[in-house]
């Protein structure tokens, strides 16, 4: 029985490949195992071993030619056994399968020999109709139809079934498409394998409870998604070390209070936090250390091959606000130039539309840094996840009196532990140390702000 | 019973009377005629010219009479025994040997064959390979004509099959209501195809059908081409007087099959035999110059050599040409 | 642009092409007197006089002496009253019309315009109502256009005078009171070019004259249910611009013919067969051939309404492609 050789997957995001060089010719006799093909994708170029004994029948891409990954290339089998059948798919699902057969016919005119008894048995009688371009299309993506489920008119495979198959895309009908559009529910949360139908829809929007065993079903938000993929994609992506300092915030404190008591006498409403006070600072420390105020640009948002580092001149300084049911992280706009009042004021502002669902699109988009202040809530410390594309995030713990050495005695002081969380590919152990202490070191002593 | 329309005629005028001019295109136009489609006929039967081949032998008189009243600018509609037309009406022979060869310097570059030959330049509207098919065509000319202001005519000839086809009886009625400019040139030459006149026409004279359509008309002896061309001349003034349609009705005799390789069940040998010994137009003409002395022997000879001069060098000239290109299938088909 | 009807149109393009060009003339029964029977040539004779003639019934003679006229000089336009009489006059139009061009080598064309009424309107029965278009589709050597609405009526008539081939009008007698705006004065669309209706993405439909404004009712139909349609009107069936239905399947890849005439043997199935032919690879579910049941036109209600193609109909058929 031949053999027929396909493009073989070498790794994980290859999706099409093209046979660089052939190490045998049509005719030529070949043994598994034995160097046969060199193929090229665009990172590499890989020597590709013989499948199979016997001789190579047929070669039917050109050199150079890309043709996608399962796709067959050529045709090993017995001497004088006959060439590729008329456009043979092997299935990636089926590599080692069945003998490839023509694609989508009603199949009574083909029939296996191969059960050798003088009995005839058809083949195909099962096979389902196929739309002509999704044929083609499965030709061209080297995907097997039979293992596919039709979901055009008549049952027809079509071109969706064979994209969705590709791609792991969900199909939708298109009112069912245009109503999760509109929930802002993505379609790749469908986790069925048809096409997903008004009434699928329907049912996450208002979920069915499930009662009985202590567990409820709960759709998941838009913003819930985004925070997810973020955050996900942060750990998965991002080599971040946290590095921790207690700080000592009696000096900021004391600076805070005098600042807000000499506003309130001018008679402005504006309230100065902690959170103001930090962002100033790690925008003069950033501009200081611009590997920390920088991003990784990679080939592209899945491959995190490094291609560039890109340095801000600008400040964008990010900031969490908690909803109900999530949080949004807008960014206050050079910081490095603003004044802290004109911070304070920007910060309030953002709150408060966050809260009123008012942010536009890029006073979310855009930061370079991120704050993280959880003081309010009594955590001690905790280490932050980087707000992708950033470098770091400072992660601020709550401020609580604690025993400190002072001058060589024990002192009570206000101490709040900092975590800089920092992207390893852009900021190493010593650079991210020395932000952290040059930070520690402007809130115990505000007036070198200065310097 | 006789229609009060119809007019029998013969010629009597004597020979004498008509000018040189005139009686050399008479017998200069049946002898190129004769001689031309012997030619074919031999070719035909040789395997050179494909197709069909309708051959109007012992007919000569009827073209050559008519059209000697006619100019350049009259329109004539043909058919499918139509090289005696085309020749009488002015042709080139040239061009008319190399369409019926098929060939690329054909007037129709080898689009048409012996059935569909045209000379749009001297007013040979084309012959016409559906029987009957030219009356309305004829009638569209003669309008055309009429609303032109033009004093010219249109003429169109059709066989006695033909006069059966309905076509006949609304180009005649609309050629009446509408006074066209227009003759109706019946060859009666008693097979329509293979059917025997008289099997298939409800009357004895054709001619008679015109009554019908309150248009004067004259039946002439169709062998006969002093008598043929004094009956047209008597319709065609009439006509060009612009008192509309008239008929000609020349009772002739088709002395070859319907076709090149008819086998002739529908005849006897003998019947044909008389015909030619005793009616053959072009022996008519013959005796009749000769006795009257218009033509001598020795000048009608020369006449003859020359003729069949120019009919050899048509000949080589059809079987010289290219033929078509293959690439050539759409020209034409739209402009 | 005025709003006038379909049949104004055809008349302002006749008044039009007839004041430019002297040689143009027009014939057929009940024209000149009555103002045609459906009111397409009122007025014509006192511009024009005798340059629009009453004829005897004579569709053959009607033909064969526009051609003749044609071939001496004179730009005929002929109307067959109901598009089913043109079986009468056949021969005239098929081996004569068609052929005279081509078969004399190009010596002499043929400028004539065959005015052809047809379609079903309320209960005209089986001898008055039919659509034809697909007979001359078969015949090479003439044109067929066939508009759906007044504009294009007017562009197609005044391209079709002035076309040097002959060139056949199929007028659906239940759009000649269907308004419309049409451009003023020189007007032209040219023959063989289809026009996008409307744009799509989900499923093609194509087709001509009256069909076309059931097919907008389905397209409508289907919008609402999100289905996008692609609404192609040929406006020209001979020749016909494939290219547009091509391009067009390539981007929708569903494709729905819809015709007003029988089904078996009609234009429809050519559409098919040349995407079929040409574009099999861009079609992701089987083909819908629309067009009516195999069978005359019949005279009661029930039975004629058995036997039309309606907006539903093309819905459905649509339907069973998504």
């Amino acid at each position: 029985m031949a053999t027929t050789i396909t493009m073989p997957k070498l790794g994980l995001t290859m999706n099409s490949g093209s046979v660089q060089q052939w190490k045998k010719k049509v005719g030529d006799a070949v043994k598994k195992g034995e160097l046969l093909y060199v193929v090229a994708t665009d990172k590499l170029t890989v020597d590709v071993e013989s499948p199979a004994d016997g001789v190579l029948l047929a070669i039917t891409v050109k050199e150079g030619e890309d043709v996608p990954v399962g796709a067959p290339i050529g045709l090993i089998g017995a001497q004088g056994e006959q060439g590729l059948a008329p456009a043979p798919v092997m299935g990636s699902a089926n590599p080692e399968g069945p003998p490839a057969r023509p694609l989508g016919g009603r199949g009574a005119d083909s029939e296996d020999k191969s059960l050798g008894d003088g009995r005839r048995r058809l083949m195909g009688a099962g096979a389902r109709p196929c739309s002509p371009k999704a044929k083609k299309l499965a030709r061209e993506k080297g995907v097997d139809l039979s293992a596919l489920q039709g979901t055009g008119p008549q049952g027809w495979i079509v071109a969706r079934d064979v994209l969705a198959y590709g791609s792991q895309t969900v199909k939708a009908s298109p009112v069912a498409a245009k109503m999760a559009a509109e929930a802002g529910i993505p379609l790749e949360s469908f986790d069925i394998d048809r096409r997903v139908m008004k009434a699928d829809v329907q049912a996450l929007i208002a979920p069915p409870r499930v009662e009985g065993e202590g567990t409820r079903s709960l759709p998941v938000t838009q913003m819930r998604r985004i925070i997810g993929e973020r955050m996900l994609r942060s750990v998965a992506t991002i080599p971040s070390v946290c590095y921790f300092a207690e700080v000592d915030m009696t000096a900021l404190n004391g600076l805070r209070a005098a600042y807000n008591e000499r506003l309130r006498e001018k008679g402005s409403t504006v309230k100065i936090s902690v959170n103001d006070i930090l962002m100033k600072f790690c925008a003069k420390l950033l501009l200081e250390n611009p590997m920390v105020n920088a991003s990784v640009e990679t080939e592209t948002e899945l491959n995190s091959a490094m291609r560039a580092f890109i340095l801000h001149d600008a400040v964008n300084i990010g900031f969490a606000v908690a909803l109900t049911g999530g949080l949004l992280v807008p960014n206050v706009k050079n910081v490095e130039s603003k004044s802290l009042t004109r911070i304070a004021e920007e910060r309030a502002e953002l709150v408060e539309k966050a809260r009123n669902g008012g942010l536009a699109p890029d006073q979310m988009t855009g930061g370079t840094f991120t704050i993280s202040n959880l003081g309010m809530m009594n955590v001690d410390a905790f280490t932050p996840i980087i707000n992708p594309p950033e470098a770091a995030i400072l992660g601020v713990g709550t401020t609580a009196d604690k025993p400190v050495v002072k001058d060589g005695s024990v002192v009570v002081r206000p101490i709040s532990t900092f975590c800089l969380s920092a992207d390893h590919r852009l900021v190493d152990g010593a650079d991210a140390a020395l932000f952290l202490a040059q930070l520690k070191e402007l809130v115990e002593n505000p007036d070198l702000f200065l310097l | 019973m006789e229609a009060p329309n119809i007019v029998k005629m013969s010629a009597e005028v004597p020979i004498e009377k008509y000018g040189k001019e005139r009686i050399a295109f008479f017998y200069e136009t049946m002898l190129k005629i004769r001689k031309f489609e012997r030619t074919v006929e031999e070719k035909f039967l040789g395997g050179e010219i494909p197709g069909f081949v309708h051959l109007y032998i012992g007919e000569e008189a009827v073209a050559t009479g008519v059209m000697s009243n006619l100019t350049a600018k009259d329109y004539i509609e043909s058919t499918h025994r139509g090289h005696g037309h085309t020749i009488a009406k002015g042709a080139d022979l040239n061009r008319m040997m190399a369409e019926i060869y098929g060939k690329k310097t054909g007037y129709c570059q080898g689009k048409g064959g012996s059935m569909h030959i045209a000379d749009f330049s001297i007013g040979m509207l084309g012959a016409n390979g559906v029987v009957g098919g030219g009356y309305n065509l004829a009638a569209g000319a003669a309008l055309a004509q009429k609303m032109q202001g033009k004093k010219d005519i249109s003429v169109v000839f059709f066989g006695d099959g033909a006069s059966n086809r309905g076509t006949f009886h609304e180009a005649a009625n609309l050629a009446s209501v509408w006074k066209l400019p227009l003759l109706f040139v019946c060859e009666m030459n008693e097979y329509a195809s293979t059917t025997p006149y008289r099997t298939a026409t409800s009357v004895a004279d054709i001619a008679r059908r015109a009554y019908g359509y309150d248009m004067p008309a004259v039946i002439v002896d169709g062998n006969d081409v002093f008598s043929v061309y004094e009956g047209a001349k008597k319709l065609v003034d009439h006509i060009r007087e612009g008192n509309g349609p008239a008929f000609l009705e020349c009772k002739t005799y088709r002395v070859k099959g319907h076709f090149v390789g008819d086998p002739e069940k529908y005849r006897t040998r003998e019947e044909v035999q008389k015909n030619i010994d005793e009616r053959d137009p072009i022996m008519l003409f013959e005796r009749k110059a000769t006795q009257a002395g218009v033509y001598k022997q020795d000048e009608m000879d020369a006449l003859q050599s020359k003729v069949d001069a120019v009919i050899a060098s048509a000949l080589k000239f059809a079987q010289e040409s290219p033929e078509p290109a293959a690439s050539e299938l759409f020209t034409d088909l739209y402009v | 642009m005025k709003n006038i009807t379909f049949s104004q149109a055809t008349l302002e393009a006749m008044e039009e092409e007839m004041s430019r060009d002297a040689s143009i003339y027009v014939m057929g029964e009940d024209i000149a007197r009555q103002g045609g029977i459906f009111g397409q040539f009122k007025g014509l004779p006192d511009k024009f006089g005798d340059r629009v003639k009453d004829t005897p019934i004579s569709e053959t003679a009607i033909i064969g002496v526009a051609v003749g006229s044609a071939l001496a000089g004179m730009r005929p336009v002929a109307d067959m009253h109901f598009a089913d009489f043109v079986g009468v006059c056949m021969d005239e139009i098929f081996n004569q019309m068609a052929k005279v061009h081509y078969m004399f080598g190009g010596q002499k064309t043929v400028p004539v315009v065959v005015r052809a009424p047809d379609g079903i309107i309320n209960q005209a029965a089986a001898q008055h109502s039919q659509c034809v278009e697909a007979w001359f589709a078969h015949i090479p050597g003439i044109k067929v256009v066939i508009p759906s609405n007044p504009a294009d009526a007017k562009g197609l008539l005044k391209s079709a005078i002035r076309d040097d081939n002959p060139v056949i009008y199929f007028e659906h007698k239940g759009l000649f009171s269907m308004k419309g705006d049409v451009p003023e004065g020189e007007h032209l669309v040219e023959i063989g070019k289809a026009r996008v209706d409307r744009e799509g993405t989900d499923v093609t439909i194509v087709s001509w004259s009256m069909m076309m404004h059931h097919a907008a009712k389905a397209a409508d139909k289907l919008a609402a249910e999100g289905v996008s349609v692609e609404l192609i009107d040929l406006r020209s069936i001979s020749p016909w611009d494939k290219e547009a239905v091509l391009k067009s399947v390539a981007k929708t890849s569903r494709l729905c013919v819809a015709q007003e005439a029988v089904k078996q043997g009609g234009f429809a199935a050519e559409v098919v067969s040349t995407i079929a032919e040409e574009g099999l690879d861009y079609l992701d579910a089987p083909v819908a051939r629309v067009g009516a049941p195999f069978s005359p036109i019949p005279f009661a209600r029930p039975l004629e309404q058995a036997y039309r193609v309606t907006a539903d109909t093309i819905y459905n058929a649509v339907k069973n492609i998504l």
